[in-house]
């Protein structure tokens, strides 16, 4: 019970307009790259015989891993955690009769529980974004398939797997460091690495997990056997170390945060 | 009984390097406890200690007699506090941050009500506040404190930003508390505002309590070291008849002068009557807190 009301309490806190607009944004965006893609290009896009959702599921998430999560998840959880510092809200936090701990695993699991919604939402507005293109330009066809809900979910959810390890890492450096420019810019810079070590298909991409969501699927734009993706039925290797990093960070920012003096 | 007791507590962000060097001090049940020391002496560190922020190298520290070691965190229920600014989301009305604690505390939306009232910010309640003064910030801080209606209150510096109609109110609630039975630690260094709120009071300083005990004890300990304001018909003639050793000064028509006991003051008048000089006047210049806070901090 504390933990869902924690989790409420922390998504009171997250009532904070830049964040708001930071998930609507992303949404946003992706949504408008999809729509015009479509738009411009149909004659491209519309294929006799081949499912547009397919197409439409592709693009989209090719644009999303590559190029909007990695920044998402810096900044959300980058400003999440600020409001935290900026507020002095430790000292109050951590005396309200529960475990440093158990506030610990709250705060993540909401900052977890945006992102999935973000996720949702993405997927929500893909399906409004397919059928106001189908009403535009009825040769899209997408009514006379079924939407392949499960595609969806299941390739958000992949994405999802590829960018723990990053939610690890930018968490426990956003609870270390008081600022939001140190984690966000760290987050940043490591992104733009992540980006170059995909695109020139180094192996070196596996290790790192800036790169995870870059590679973990295919898109068609990296040569994935090059890097050293390698597939175990429904999990990557990528993924394996994704969820391996991001166990290893919570834990260590979950002993130091339960151990340390809390000064300000 | 004692709500707080802190016993031989020794802590220091380096090894051997101790801000607090063995700390005891004891606050009844029901009192209002006055922590006083010059900054840096060590208040907030205490403060912080007892609610577990921080964690001792040494010592031990009892809330209702139980080793808070044995009872962290469960016992941290017992206990509202607000150490040194209010924790607060400048993004967030009031009403959403109580809202926020009151998650915590599985409290009703009923009591946000209620302490708002208490605090004097109902009209403030929809306001975010970034744009609170800084004495809304800590009325409001006050009321997160008391939102789930603790046993003990600990109060870092409570009065910081509060103008003087403020300070009033403060009293008057805490005075209020009191008499529902809540224990009230508060440290300060408005020493005016801490003498006509506390039964207690404990003064630190260099990380040790130099002094605990009633509002009478210190008034005693204050007897031992008077100042006095003399006035008479020849002062200069006086003033080199009194022993250099009282810490003679002239201000004004007195000459002023410090006596260790007030039985010295007698011999001194005698032997001025006996060179012949008139004495008008003798002043025992009425000691206030901050006058006894400083004397007791000089002591030691």
């Amino acid at each position: 019970m504390f933990l869902i009301r924690s989790i409420q309490a922390e998504l009171i806190k997250l009532k904070y307009l830049p964040i708001l607009w930071l998930c609507a944004t992303v949404v946003f965006a992706i949504l408008l790259v999809v729509f015009t893609s479509h738009y411009i290009d149909v004659n491209s896009v519309a294929t006799l015989g081949r499912s547009p959702w397919l197409k439409i599921k592709t693009a989209s998430a090719a644009i999303f891993s590559v190029f909007m999560i990695i920044p998402f998840v810096v900044l959300f959880i980058s400003a999440a955690v600020y409001i935290e510092h900026q507020a002095k809200g430790w000292k109050q936090q951590y005396t309200v009769s529960t475990s440093r701990a158990a506030v610990f695993f709250s705060k993540l699991l909401s900052l977890l529980l945006v992102i999935l919604i973000t996720l949702f939402i993405l997927i929500i507005g893909l399906i409004a974004c397919a059928y106001l293109l189908n009403f535009l330009l009825p040769e899209l066809e997408f009514n006379y398939y079924k939407i392949p809900i499960f595609i969806f979910f299941k390739t958000l959810a992949h994405t999802f797997l590829a960018t723990l390890g990053v939610i690890g890492i930018q968490y426990f450096l956003s609870l270390r460091f008081k600022g939001f420019l140190i984690p966000a810019g760290f987050g940043i810079v490591a992104f733009i690495i992540g980006i170059i070590l995909g695109s020139v298909n180094n192996p070196l991409a596996v290790y790192y997990p800036y790169s995870y969501p870059i590679i973990a699927q295919d898109y068609g734009m990296f040569i994935r056997d090059k890097i050293g993706v390698v597939e175990y039925g429904w999990i990557n290797n990528v993924e394996m170390y994704s969820i391996l990093i991001f166990l290893v960070f919570i834990l260590f920012a979950c002993i130091l945060e339960t151990r340390k003096n809390v000064i300000d | 009984m004692t709500a707080i007791q802190l016993e031989h507590l020794f802590f220091g962000y380096r090894k051997d390097e101790f801000i607090l060097n063995d700390v005891n001090l004891t606050v009844p049940k029901g009192s209002i406890y006055g922590f006083l020391g010059a900054n840096g002496a060590g208040k907030t560190t205490s403060l912080r200690l007892v609610l577990g922020l921080l964690k001792a190298q040494r010592g031990t520290i009892y809330v209702n007699g139980t080793d808070t070691k044995q009872a962290y965190p469960e016992q941290l229920r017992t206990i509202g506090s607000m150490i040194e600014n209010a924790s607060l989301y400048p993004h967030l009305s009031a009403k959403d941050n109580l809202r926020i604690w009151s998650k915590y505390f599985n409290i009703s939306t009923q009591r946000i009500d209620e302490v708002l009232e208490l605090v004097s910010l109902t009209e403030a309640k929809k306001k975010k506040t970034e744009a609170f003064s800084t004495g809304m910030k800590q009325r409001l801080g006050l009321a997160i404190a008391l939102l789930h209606d603790p046993e003990i209150l600990i109060l870092d510096e409570p009065t910081n930003g509060l103008d003087p109609l403020g300070i009033i109110d403060l009293r008057n609630l805490l005075h209020r508390l009191r008499d529902e039975g809540k224990t009230i630690l508060l440290s300060s260094h408005m020493l005016t505002e801490v003498e006509k709120l506390v039964t207690r009071i404990g003064i630190l300083k260099d990380g040790k309590i130099v002094f605990e005990g009633s509002m009478n004890e210190l008034q005693a300990l204050k007897q031992q070291n008077l100042e006095i304001l003399l006035r008479v018909d020849e002062q200069q003639k006086a003033f080199n008849l009194i022993d250099a050793k009282y810490q003679t000064q002239l201000e004004d028509r007195y000459i002023k002068l410090s006596v260790t006991h007030e039985r010295e003051l007698p011999v001194i008048v005698k032997k001025l009557v006996g060179e012949g000089i008139a004495v008008y006047e003798i002043i025992h210049q009425r000691s206030d807190l901050e006058k006894l806070f400083l004397s007791v901090n000089k002591e030691l």
